[in-house]
């Protein structure tokens, strides 16, 4: 279960939900208990969103200190058909 | 099983209507060769026509459910990357449809702060916006965007016994909000003898049909998302136990433990079921009340 807003840029892990803090326990706005869950299973994307703007950029086109007060970061991410255990047809 | 009798547990088939001047829309991965199509948009570079085996069946239920309502449709690729799916809902947003599909979703759980759930929310304000739950389950926290948004309907399911389908996701969102809103039958075949469809994405069908027909009673599209839920017929706990018993067999007991400790909700039945079985009759007589105002 990764976290939309676990973002690594320039060496270190942030929380897009409270840029520019990193990603960490005391800081997770989802509690620690919750925190270790989704640390677990990380992913990376290539593209980031800036919201509430709305705005698609480059991961590594990330700039901490150009952020608006009460902007966020959150990652792209792809919507599928399929799911996790995917949809199915069963034929007798 | 038949789609028949899943529109019969759900109290479809007592409902009046075959969806005369209902609009629907679909965004899903194409269309089916047998029903028709009002109107769509291709945002692939392949026919309109699903090769996906998934998006075909959801136009099909839907043209079963609704014959004489007007179906429109957005393509997309599968997967598919979420700015090209906001692109969707801005094209689907433009027919003004009175509910709309969207079966296909994100396995990332989310508070409702992405943009997809933002742009489904926003949807939301002019049409019912029907999401599968997703297969994620028995995991507590395994719906994700846009199931994960505020003002959609998410949709889970339940076998042909009215039971909760172990692999249907579950709530509550990142942000602790109960997930899904209600359930409807999945595993039924459209032709006898043929396939079972198995998944959220074939129970969401149902209450997009039932919240077209809701909606040409209603005025606005956040009554009938909320009288979805009044109405729904409650699961028995007793019911529950075997899918609440397989959730925490999914996670260790030490997580199971934290998790519990910070967040009782997940373990809430209605992050399993939401709050019950689709009961489109029932919805429908209060609509007409409501809308008649006695």
């Amino acid at each position: 279960m990764p976290c939309i807003y676990r973002v690594k840029t320039e060496g270190k892990t942030i929380c897009g939900a409270r840029a520019p803090l990193s990603c960490s326990r005391n800081v997770c706005p989802f509690g620690p208990a919750l925190w270790e869950r989704l640390i677990r299973h990380d992913t990376q994307s290539q593209l980031l969103w800036i919201m509430p703007e709305m705005r698609i950029i480059k991961a590594s086109d990330l700039d901490l200190e150009k952020l608006e007060p009460g902007a966020y970061v959150v990652k792209s991410m792809n919507l599928s058909a399929r799911g996790r255990r995917r949809c199915r047809l069963e034929r007798r | 099983m038949s789609l028949r009798e899943a529109l019969d547990a759900i109290r479809l088939l007592d409902a009046a209507g075959r969806g005369e001047g209902c609009r629907v829309a679909i965004i899903d991965t194409g269309a089916a060769e047998d029903a028709p199509l009002k109107d769509y948009v291709n945002l692939t570079n392949k026919s309109l026509i699903d090769t996906e085996s998934h998006g075909e069946h959801i136009h099909r239920i839907i043209h079963r459910i609704l014959p004489e309502a007007e179906l429109f449709l957005v393509k997309v690729p599968n997967p598919v990357p979420d700015h090209i799916f906001i692109t969707a809902i801005h094209e689907a947003m433009k027919w003004r449809p009175h509910a709309v599909n969207i079966s296909m979703g994100s396995e990332m759980t989310s508070d409702g702060g992405d943009p997809v759930s933002i742009y489904a929310d926003r949807l939301a304000v002019v049409s019912v916006v029907a999401c599968a739950a997703g297969n994620g389950g028995p995991r507590p926290l395994s719906i994700g965007a846009p199931a994960c948004g505020r003002e959609v309907l998410a949709v889970g399911a339940v076998n042909m016994r009215m039971r909760p389908w172990s692999s249907s996701s579950r709530g509550p969102t990142l942000d602790g909000r109960f997930k899904p809103d209600i359930v409807a039958p999945t595993g039924y075949q459209l032709e006898r003898g043929g396939a079972r469809l198995i998944g959220t994405s074939f129970s969401t069908p149902l209450a997009t049909a039932a919240a077209a027909l809701l909606y040409s009673a209603l005025p606005r599209p956040r009554l009938v998302r909320r009288l979805v839920q009044l109405t729904a017929q409650p699961i028995p706990v007793s019911l529950l136990n075997l899918a609440f018993i397989r959730g925490s067999q999914a996670a260790s007991r030490t997580t199971v433990q934290k998790i519990l400790k910070a967040l009782s909700v997940s373990t809430d039945p209605r992050n399993i079921v939401g709050m019950g079985l689709l009961n489109v009759a029932d919805a429908l007589r209060e609509a007409v009340q409501l809308a008649s105002g006695s």
